[in-house]
């Protein structure tokens, strides 16, 4: 069976080409893959901005709260001190005979506990403004390492930061303090004492 | 079939040969197609990735640097165990509360008025007994019983003391309201505070122990009343003993100086002799407080006792001169300083001890004579004074200390 000489001809240029073809489809396929995996590091690095955010308000919220707090912990303790002037108290037995400092002692208890709730809550979000942080500056780098280098993997990465996005928009939407709460109560003697010892 | 050329030594060129150029100019511009397509691909992922991700962000919240500034966002609405028409409501209790708060301290103002008035009365009576005891020359507890002039006033001060005694009842009670009525606001206010990020607040829980307290705090009849008939009262001889024994003790000022009369003609509206008063009873202090005159001249007065200054500082006149008096004792000193006339003179003042002068300095005067001071613990209460506007004449040793004590 005798070949037509111009297939002889062709061929090598199509093989030729169907090579380029399939080499520029699967340049195209990593530089799609890539842009991919970068377009999603976009994203998360967008959450976790977010979430920033949304921990930075609740932060803010707490601490402002918390300020009002010691601030009517301030006022209640400055009448009892004003009383306890007055009647020349040195006993936490003769400082509850007078009503005043009796009932304002039971609000800065009350003060004081959620005041540690507050606080407890304040600390975790500042750890978690930095957990952000961290997770913004890996996500840069990684993406930085993704345009030099598109196998690279940042997987995990992602995971790790759609967790930690999550947990913290469940934290940031959870309450501060939880009322009735027996933690952080002082109880009244070392209350009294503070007071009296001016700390 | 053969066309002309078919002698040549090179191959023939079939017309069919045509077709075989074709693909190859395809192939070129599929070919072509294709390095721009992936060439605008690459440009347009560098340049602009979010047209071609696959999860374009939304809006343009995407800072591909991370670095611009967060923007302010609704503040994060936590689950709130208080729903807000509860806590409206217990607000405005609160208001109600408050209100009831106000009315009990009024009427407690009005209760250590008349305490007030009470203890001062007391002592008036005492400071008269004290008189006719000693004009009397009673010595014994049996004698003053039995004196027709002493046995009344007595009995006055027994009255007074227990309606001043009767009256803690009230008071007690309405300071225990007012300390109930202030924790069940407080409380309820800590938790207004924090019922926005907190969960467990109970608004219904405050709502009714703000019911209660305004049912248990309001001060009907029953409450507020007195029963002098279950105070224990004084027995008159005691009484008696403790305003005997200190008259014998100042048995030794001369009668001269007692001045009875004047003060009575002061108490009936005719002050013409007050500037001859060398003592001043309460009852005379008291006479000369609630009389008229714009100016009132005690210059013979040596002393001014802290209840005689206390009742001086009621009187609205302008021009106060006490230029007897040597030495001012601190507290009659807060009493006398609390004066709001305009004009005092004390040129018989020869000391200024620090707690008198912190007084002085607290006054709201214009014009303060001081022509006889030798020594001023602390001449910078003058220059305090001074400061506010007032004029101020004192020797010329202690206008230089204030002088010193302005430039510091």
């Amino acid at each position: 069976m005798n070949r037509n000489p111009a297939d002889t001809g062709t061929k090598p240029f199509i093989q030729a080409l169907t090579i380029a073809a399939l080499l520029l489809l699967r340049v195209g396929t990593v530089l799609a893959g890539g842009a991919e995996k970068e377009a999603e590091l976009n994203l998360t690095l967008h959450q976790l901005t977010e979430a920033a955010r949304q921990v930075a308000a609740r932060a803010a919220t707490a601490a402002a709260v918390l300020a009002q707090l010691q601030d009517r912990s301030e006022a209640l303790e400055a009448e009892i001190q004003e009383e306890r002037r007055r009647i020349r108290a040195v006993t936490l037995r003769q400082a509850l005979g007078v009503r005043r400092i009796d009932y304002n002692l039971q609000l800065m208890q009350q003060a004081a506990s959620y005041a540690a709730q507050i606080e407890s809550r304040l600390a975790y979000l500042r750890a978690a403004e930095t957990r952000l942080n961290a997770y913004r500056e890996q996500v840069r780098d990684d993406r930085l390492m993704l345009r030099t280098l598109d196998t690279f993997d940042c997987s995990l990465l992602l995971s790790q930061a759609r967790e930690t996005i999550e947990e913290l928009h469940r934290e940031c939407t959870a309450p501060l303090l939880t009322a009735g709460k027996g933690d952080g109560i002082p109880n009244l003697e070392t209350l009294w004492n503070d007071i009296v010892q001016g700390r | 079939m053969e066309t002309d050329s078919q002698n040549d030594d090179t191959p023939s060129i079939p017309v069919q040969r045509m077709p075989a150029k074709r693909p190859l100019a395809l192939a070129a511009l599929v070919a072509f197609a294709m390095v721009c397509a992936a060439a605008a691909g690459v440009w347009l992922y560098a340049h602009e990735p979010q047209l071609i991700s696959a999860d374009a962000v939304p809006g343009d919240g995407v800072d591909p640097n991370g670095t611009s500034e967060p923007k302010p966002t609704a503040p994060v609405s936590a689950q709130s165990a208080a729903p807000d028409e509860d806590a409206a409501a217990v607000k405005a209790r609160l208001n109600d509360l408050d209100q009831l708060r106000r009315v009990l301290e009024s009427k407690k103002s009005a209760i250590l008025q008349a305490k007030h008035d009470y203890r001062y009365g007391i002592l008036e009576l005492e400071d008269e007994t004290r008189r006719v005891i000693r004009q009397a020359r009673i010595d014994s507890v049996g004698q003053a019983l039995k004196h027709s002039g002493v046995g009344p006033l007595l009995r006055n001060i027994q009255r007074r003391q227990i309606y001043f005694e009767a009256l803690d009842k009230p008071l007690e009670w309405i300071e225990s309201a007012i300390e109930g009525l202030l924790y069940v606001s407080r409380r309820a206010a800590i938790d207004l505070l924090v019922k926005d990020v907190a969960a467990g607040v109970d608004m219904r829980g405050h709502l009714t122990a703000i019911g209660q307290a305004l049912e248990r705090h309001q001060p009907n009849p029953g409450r507020l009343s007195i029963d002098p008939a279950a105070v224990p009262a004084a027995p008159l001889a005691v009484i008696a003993k403790g305003l005997i024994e200190p008259t014998r003790a100042r048995r030794g000022i001369p009668a001269d100086r007692l001045h009875p009369e004047i003060e009575a003609e002061i108490c009936s509206g005719n002050l013409s002799r007050a500037a001859e008063l060398s003592t001043l009873s309460l009852r005379g202090a008291r006479c000369l407080a609630e009389s008229d005159a714009k100016q009132l001249f005690l210059n013979r007065l040596s002393e001014l006792t802290p209840l005689g200054a206390e009742a001086l500082s009621g009187w609205t006149g302008e021009w106060l001169c006490m230029n007897g008096i040597a030495r001012l004792d601190p507290q009659a000193a807060a009493h006398l300083f609390a004066w709001r006339g305009r004009w005092l003179s004390l040129n018989g003042l020869v000391d200024l001890p620090s707690e008198t002068g912190k007084h002085l300095a607290g006054w709201n005067g214009r014009q303060l004579e001081l022509m006889g001071l030798r020594q001023t613990a602390d001449a910078s209460d003058l220059a305090k004074w001074e400061a506010r506007g007032g004029r101020l004449f004192v020797p010329d040793a202690i206008r230089s200390a204030i002088d010193r004590a302005g430039a510091q």
